[in-house]
């Protein structure tokens, strides 16, 4: 960044630094040519302790005014000296302005030609698509896993199911503004007795469903009290709410009866952070192309 | 028998010996935390062990605690003998041998809990800061009081750095500690974010360069020309080195801070005064080569001074490599990198433990009065540390470059062509390189230290070392 | 100059004085005038200062030495902003004592990692990295879930920092040790990275 030194800040930085390195100059160019009245003593410490006599090597005092003078035309260049900013005001800031345009300019093209195809065309490009794998191992595969195949709690993004839809501007949605899954606690409103009810129900929904089974009479009737709103009458999901299909196998926190009892009981919840202030939106399609691709049904 | 006629060394020897002590504990930490590296496991899950708590530990126990006394030994002891004069008071150099220690004991265990002020090298807290300011007034105090007290007008250009040492030290220490406490073990810094980065490292840069190297330098000065029997080759070149190096150091550390949010010109002084500090730093080790020429056969014959040249090249390659690094260009790369780490070792290895070890082998006789138990030994040992600061240098060269220029990498959209992940899973390979470097540098620092026990344990049974203060040379008393 | 220097070296309160205007001037050129220099204090907009949490979060980051390995620095360098976020700037600083800009980056930069990933994720990665990036060498710190905060010296610290400037109210200094019962120094530390760079 550039200074703001006072006045009276700005001429002792400019001053200090100016005279002291007259001052070393100085220093060097005396020892070296130190006139004809030196006289060198030869004094001796300890026994045998003794200081040479040897004049300085003449490529030292080269390398030293070099270098001197090198940090003269520098310092005159750059920024340097509190608030002078250097003959082409060459700041850091400016600098990476530069650098930024440069590259931008240099693969305005690619990209834009990239950004102009649409999801299915992204897909059949091959670099398109290596790309997209790659912002995704940068920036996704911390919590979705490598390949997106999901680990602990965060979902595999391979399966066919999407908590908040497939559809290519839903995963666009969210990647940019993120999600806020959450699944209340129901142990206060139903009971331990009917969390196991509803549990035994939802852990065999589709089942009950198909062959319309009466063994779960009890659970169902709660099922359909509190929890069609978000999970539908018939256990598929609604993507708008977030709340995820029942029917399919695919359990993130698990399918057995205890895992599905504690979810019921204590609530879930699950949170996709926004990523639209940190990936671009090429980089967004880019990446919901990819994740369309690689969702596949399970076999 | 009249003591002041005498030159006092008890609190050397007591020293040096601290010294190994701090070089095998501090070592051993740092190749544990190499081996954390490879290993994560080896952290435990035990807080005080972990990566974060144990760096701290490792490098203020080799800096100060194996550097520290060894400067503070060494300073002692060449002192009087150019100065003709015995300790000023002794029993106040005792304090400082002594206190230097439980201080050193107090603050590492201070950091292995958790009580650290996050400022590197200078992490201990306020009551440890306070003791450590407190002891090192008090070695200024010996140290000046010896030379006030000299026999011989001139003094000797290796106090000139061991007085810079002193004194720079000190206000450093003293200016970037400055915080205020909310508890009797924590602070808070008394400069808030980029002032506090600034003056954080014009105090880290100077503890390498006043403590790291000015000190040693003040050992060098006196080690080398002894071992060698040789004068210092040019005095002019050791004056006019001398003000520049303690000009130009003190200005360099905002290249710690290169494209950080700090004002610009701030860098550019750094950097400029960076590539002038070349000059200095060589001109010590032009001293020393031309010092030896004509002695290059005792190098044969002297493990000891094996160290000490050796530890030259070292000096003359990191002090190089330095303005390099400092260079924004070169730094855009290396900062942040295994390549800084490489640098300091090279410094802090190569030529701060070289130097130290090549003194210890000269003096251990003289302090003994009895032969080192093993040259052979002393050769071995000079073998293993080098291939083993070697090993470490070079496989850091290799980790930091892939590094840096992986992390900067684009790919043919202009987007970043490795992850974070990529990156570090190049480095393993070399991390283990280091650790094998590491490894063999401290098997070679506890050979050492078993060729001096065995020495000192012969030197018990002689009688103890007295000598008598030389006069001084006629036309050079004060 | 070589009979100044003479002189000098056969004098040690010279001697010692020379050293100590040689080697003071650099300081007095690059660390006074910035105490100066207010656009380095002045905060960027929406800056608040930490919350009690925060704070406490902020120290066990520094207890835990996360400055060996994580810096907080975002360079003006393309590549980077384009892997971490914009460039950090001086004003984002103004509350950190000590500043943890850090040196070295064994692990990400943190600087801006705030909002990045979810509280969840926080944990599972604090108690065991392998967890969720099994190529991780970061350690394990499986005792911050376990470990209630210590909340004894809260009010000493903000107090302190109030008088260093840092905009605390006496209600929040009041409020502050109540802000922490039974909280976890997990819960404190994940406060203070998701506050990073968030303003």
């Amino acid at each position: 960044m550039s200074a703001n030194l006072p006045l009276f800040w700005q001429f002792w930085v400019a001053g200090l630094t100016i005279i002291s390195l007259i001052f070393l100059a100085i220093l060097v160019a005396r020892v070296y040519f130190p006139g004809s009245q030196h006289a060198e003593e030869e004094v001796v410490w300890d026994g045998d302790l003794v200081e040479g006599v040897s004049p300085p090597p003449s490529w030292w005092f080269w390398l030293i005014v070099s270098a001197l003078f090198f940090s003269v035309i520098y310092m005159i260049f750059y920024p340097s000296l509190g608030n002078y900013n250097g003959l082409f005001d060459l700041t850091t800031a400016k600098r990476y302005t530069e650098s930024k345009e440069n590259i931008d300019n240099k693969y305005y093209k690619k990209l834009a030609k990239l950004d102009s195809l649409d999801s299915k065309s992204l897909q059949k490009n091959a670099q398109a698509m290596q790309l997209a794998s790659n912002i995704f191992a940068q920036n996704c595969s911390a919590c979705h896993g490598k390949n997106a195949l999901g680990q602990n709690a965060f979902p595999n993004l391979t399966d066919e199911n999407w908590q908040w839809g497939g559809a290519n501007s839903q995963i666009i949605q969210t990647i940019t503004n993120g999600r806020t899954g959450s699944m209340p606690a129901w142990k206060a409103i139903l009971g331990d007795e009917n969390v196991t009810k509803v549990a035994a129900y939802v852990k065999s929904i589709k089942t009950i469903n198909a062959k319309k089974d009466k063994s779960h009479a009890e659970g169902k009737a709660k099922y359909q009290q509190f929890c069609i709103a978000c999970h539908g009458a018939n256990g598929k999901g609604n993507p708008a709410l977030g709340g995820v299909d029942l029917t399919d196998n695919i359990w993130r926190f698990g399918g057995d009866l205890e895992s599905i009892k504690h979810s019921i009981a204590l609530g879930r919840s699950g949170i996709m952070p926004a990523q639209k202030d940190r990936l671009s939106t090429l980089q967004i399609k880019l990446l919901a192309a990819w994740l369309q691709k690689s969702s596949q049904p399970q076999k | 028998m009249d003591k002041k006629l005498y030159y006092t060394d008890s609190a050397t020897v007591f020293l040096l010996i601290c010294s190994m002590i701090w070089a095998i504990i501090g070592m051993f930490a740092g190749v544990y935390l190499a081996a954390e590296l490879v290993m994560p496991w080896l952290n435990f899950d035990i807080a005080e062990i972990t990566f974060g708590r144990l760096r701290p530990f490792h490098t203020n126990a080799v800096i100060f605690g194996f550097g520290g006394s060894a400067l503070i030994a060494t300073a002692y002891y060449s002192v009087q003998r150019t100065c003709h004069a015995r300790l000023f008071s002794p029993n106040l150099a005792w304090f400082v041998a002594v206190a230097w220690q439980i201080s050193m004991a107090v603050g590492l265990a201070s950091l292995l809990l958790g009580y650290t002020s996050s400022k590197e090298y200078a992490e201990f807290e306020w009551p440890v800061d306070i003791a450590v300011a407190l002891v090192w007034v008090s070695f200024g105090i010996v140290f000046f009081g010896t030379l006030a007290t000299r026999k011989i007008r001139p003094i000797y250009v290796s106090n000139w750095f061991y007085g810079a040492l002193i004194i720079v030290v000190a206000m450093l220490h003293i200016v970037n500690n400055l915080a205020l406490p909310y508890s009797w073990m924590q602070s808070y810094s008394v400069y808030e974010g980029t002032q506090d980065a600034i003056v954080q490292w014009w105090y880290g840069h100077n503890a390498v360069g006043f403590f790291l190297t000015a000190g040693f330098l003040g050992m060098f000065y006196y080690t080398l020309p002894k071992q060698a029997g040789r004068p210092i080759w040019s005095y002019r070149l050791s004056v006019v080195a001398f003000w520049a190096f303690v000009y130009t150091y003190i200005w360099v550390g905002p290249h710690h801070l290169h494209y950080t949010a700090i004002p610009d010109w701030l860098m550019t002084t750094a950097m400029v005064m960076s590539l002038i500090l070349l000059a200095p730093s060589w001109a010590t080790m032009v001293n020393a080569v031309m010092t030896m020429s004509g002695a290059w056969g005792k190098l044969r014959s002297d493990p000891g001074m094996k160290f000490v040249i050796v530890s030259m090249v070292f000096y003359a390659l990191s002090t190089f490599e330095g303005p390099m690094l400092a260079i924004k260009s070169v730094n855009v790369i290396s900062h942040f990198t295994d390549w800084t780490v490489g640098h300091v070792h090279s410094g802090a290895l190569g030529w701060n433990a070289f130097v130290t070890f090549g003194t210890i082998y000269f003096l251990t006789p003289k302090l003994t009065g009895v032969e080192l138990f093993s040259k052979r030994l002393a050769n071995i040992h000079f073998w293993i540390a080098l291939i083993g600061v070697l090993l470490y240098i070079i496989a850091l060269w290799g980790a930091g470059i892939s590094q840096g220029l992986m992390w900067l990498s684009l790919d043919d959209f202009g987007q970043l062509k490795y992850s974070f992940i990529d990156a570090m899973l190049v480095t393993i390979p070399y991390h283990w390189i280091r650790l094998l470097g590491g490894l063999l540098f401290l098997f070679g620092t506890l050979l050492m230290i078993y060729n001096l026990f065995k020495t000192f344990m012969a030197g018990r049974l002689t009688k103890p070392v007295l000598v008598k203060i030389p006069p001084v040379h006629k036309g050079y008393e004060i | 100059m070589l009979k100044l220097h003479k002189t000098i070296e056969s004098n040690s309160a010279l001697l010692i004085f020379g050293i100590l205007i040689v080697a003071s001037i650099g300081g007095f050129v690059q660390i006074l005038p910035n105490l100066f220099d207010e656009s380095l204090r002045k905060g960027v907009e929406n800056l608040k200062p930490y919350t009690a949490l925060e704070l406490t979060g902020r120290d066990i980051y520094i207890r835990e030495g996360c400055v060996g390995c994580h810096s907080q620095q975002i360079r003006p360098l393309v590549a980077e902003v384009m892997r971490y976020g914009k460039k950090s700037v001086s004003g984002e600083f103004i509350y950190d004592r000590p500043f943890l800009w850090g040196s070295k980056r064994t692990g990400p930069d943190l600087a801006r990692i705030g909002g990045k990933y979810s509280d969840k994720w926080h944990k599972l990665h604090l108690i065991k990295p392998q967890s969720v990036v099994p190529e991780s060498i970061m350690p394990a710190y499986p005792w911050l879930a376990k470990t209630q905060i210590n909340a004894n010296s809260i009010q000493a610290k903000l107090q302190l920092l109030q008088k260093m400037g840092h905009p605390y109210s006496d209600l929040q200094i009041q409020n502050a040790k109540q802000n922490l019962t039974s909280k976890t120094e997990m819960q404190a530390i994940i406060a203070y990275l998701q506050v990073l760079g968030t303003y």
